[in-house]
């Protein structure tokens, strides 16, 4: 991501930023490892720690001692409670394609194997 | 008065047909805010011609001459429609606007369904789900929420979430729930307009890799997003479940699209779209008058 970018990051989008690299991640992180994570220079340390609190404190993550600071994990139940109420609302959904603007539909199976070469490419 | 009723009920055919192409010229955000004025356009083209057909071609039952008392020699010169036509317009109509407003209930019934999931736990905008499949979605309306797949978010690594992250913010900032909405309803009123519909729905996806593409600064690392995210989400017949024909080919077309040259406008290879819109306008407007002046003979 380029720097303009990230400095216009709103708090809201950082909790996000946050979410996405505990869940990414495979173990419970500390917050110089989600700041390392992240990695934008123009980010503080301490914005970082707040957000975690923040997020802890809404009941979005749990944490545990690790040292002298705490490691922080996604509250895996919370999440999970989440995905129940949102299939029961879906299944009585006709055509989400309707209400729901998703990132991905559908995939032509003939296209697979051009998707793969592309990532294959960089990568 | 007639021949424009003609032209106005022959406008959404043509309407529907030069759309899409209209795609070509366009860039994605101007595309989609096009397609939908054709489509409400073509809407309400259709609407008012067969209503003033239903009109003209009824006025002579007994039924509404009981209630109107015309004068037979003014309402003859009138040039009135075979009341079969009439009766058929009359129909037609009827079954457009049944189409429209179960559509409409339709819509109305999931948003709500969906209302109360937007006050679930979230991160900012980011409502994660634990879940394997992976998924990612905007919630319609203002809330403004993205329902994320925890499948999803490890499926990509950190600068590709970001990319699709952002690609779900533009759906939220530009509200293209407002969009996909109107071309539904158009095309449940008339659905000459389904490839309209469809057109619009691929567009909508388009301006949103762009903005994401722009705000990431690579297009390269949105296609790689999208590619990843599609390759990850095959097999999985969870949410793909009855997924539309059209559809199948999008991700197809975004892919390639990202990798081409950063689209832009030229509206003056859109004239032919054009000039059908103002004869459209103007024939509404026409037939408009000639109703006036009909429902003046009709009921002095």
């Amino acid at each position: 991501m380029t720097g303009e970018g990230r400095v216009q990051r709103e708090s809201g989008a950082l909790e996000a930023e946050v979410m996405t690299v505990l869940w990414q991640a495979n173990a419970p992180m500390a917050a110089g490892q989600v700041h390392e994570a992240i990695g934008d220079a123009e980010l503080s340390y301490k914005t970082v720690l707040t957000v975690l609190a923040r997020l802890h404190a809404k009941g979005q993550l749990e944490r545990e001692r690790a040292g002298r600071a705490h490691a922080y994990a996604p509250c895996q139940d919370a999440a999970a409670a989440a995905a129940e109420k949102m299939t029961a609302a879906l299944t009585g959904i006709g055509d989400r394609t309707a209400v729901l603007q998703r990132f991905v539909d559908a995939l032509d199976p003939d296209a697979e194997a051009a998707l793969r070469a592309l990532l294959d490419a960089r990568d | 008065m007639y021949v424009t009723v003609y032209l106005l009920l022959l406008a959404p055919g043509l309407l529907a047909a030069l759309g899409p192409a209209l795609t070509r010229h366009l860039a994605p955000a101007a595309a989609v805010r096009a397609l939908t004025a054709l489509a409400i356009l073509a809407s309400a083209s259709t609407a008012w011609g067969l209503a003033v057909l239903a009109i003209g071609g009824l006025a002579r039952t007994g039924e509404v001459q009981a209630y109107a008392k015309s004068d037979p020699a003014a309402l003859a010169a009138a040039d009135p429609v075979p009341r079969t036509l009439g009766a058929l317009a009359a129909a037609l109509l009827v079954i457009a606007l049944v189409r429209f407003t179960r559509a409409a209930w339709r819509r109305q019934r999931d948003v709500r369904a969906l209302t109360p999931l937007r006050d679930l736990p979230a991160a900012g905008d980011l409502i994660v789900l634990d879940t394997e499949n992976p998924d990612a979605y905007a919630l319609p309306g203002r809330a403004g929420r993205i329902v994320v797949t925890s499948g999803m978010l490890r499926a990509l690594p950190h600068d590709e979430c970001q990319v699709m992250l952002a690609h779900e913010r533009a759906h939220l900032r530009h509200r293209h729930d407002l969009y996909a909405a109107a071309t539904v309803l158009a095309a449940a009123f008339n659905p000459l307009l389904g490839r309209v519909r469809e057109s619009a729905a691929l567009q909508i996806e388009r301006w949103a890799d762009e903005d994401a593409a722009a705000q990431a600064g690579s297009r390269h690392l949105a296609a790689r997003s999208l590619a990843r995210a599609a390759l990850a989400t095959t097999g999985r017949a969870g949410g793909l479940r009855g997924s539309l024909a059209y559809l199948r080919h999008q991700v197809t077309a975004r892919v390639a699209a990202l990798q081409a040259a950063s689209p832009a406008s030229c509206w003056s290879a859109a004239w032919p779209a054009l000039v059908l819109v103002l004869l459209t306008t103007l024939a509404l407007a026409d037939t408009t008058g000639a109703l006036g002046r009909f429902l003046e003979v009709l009921h002095p």
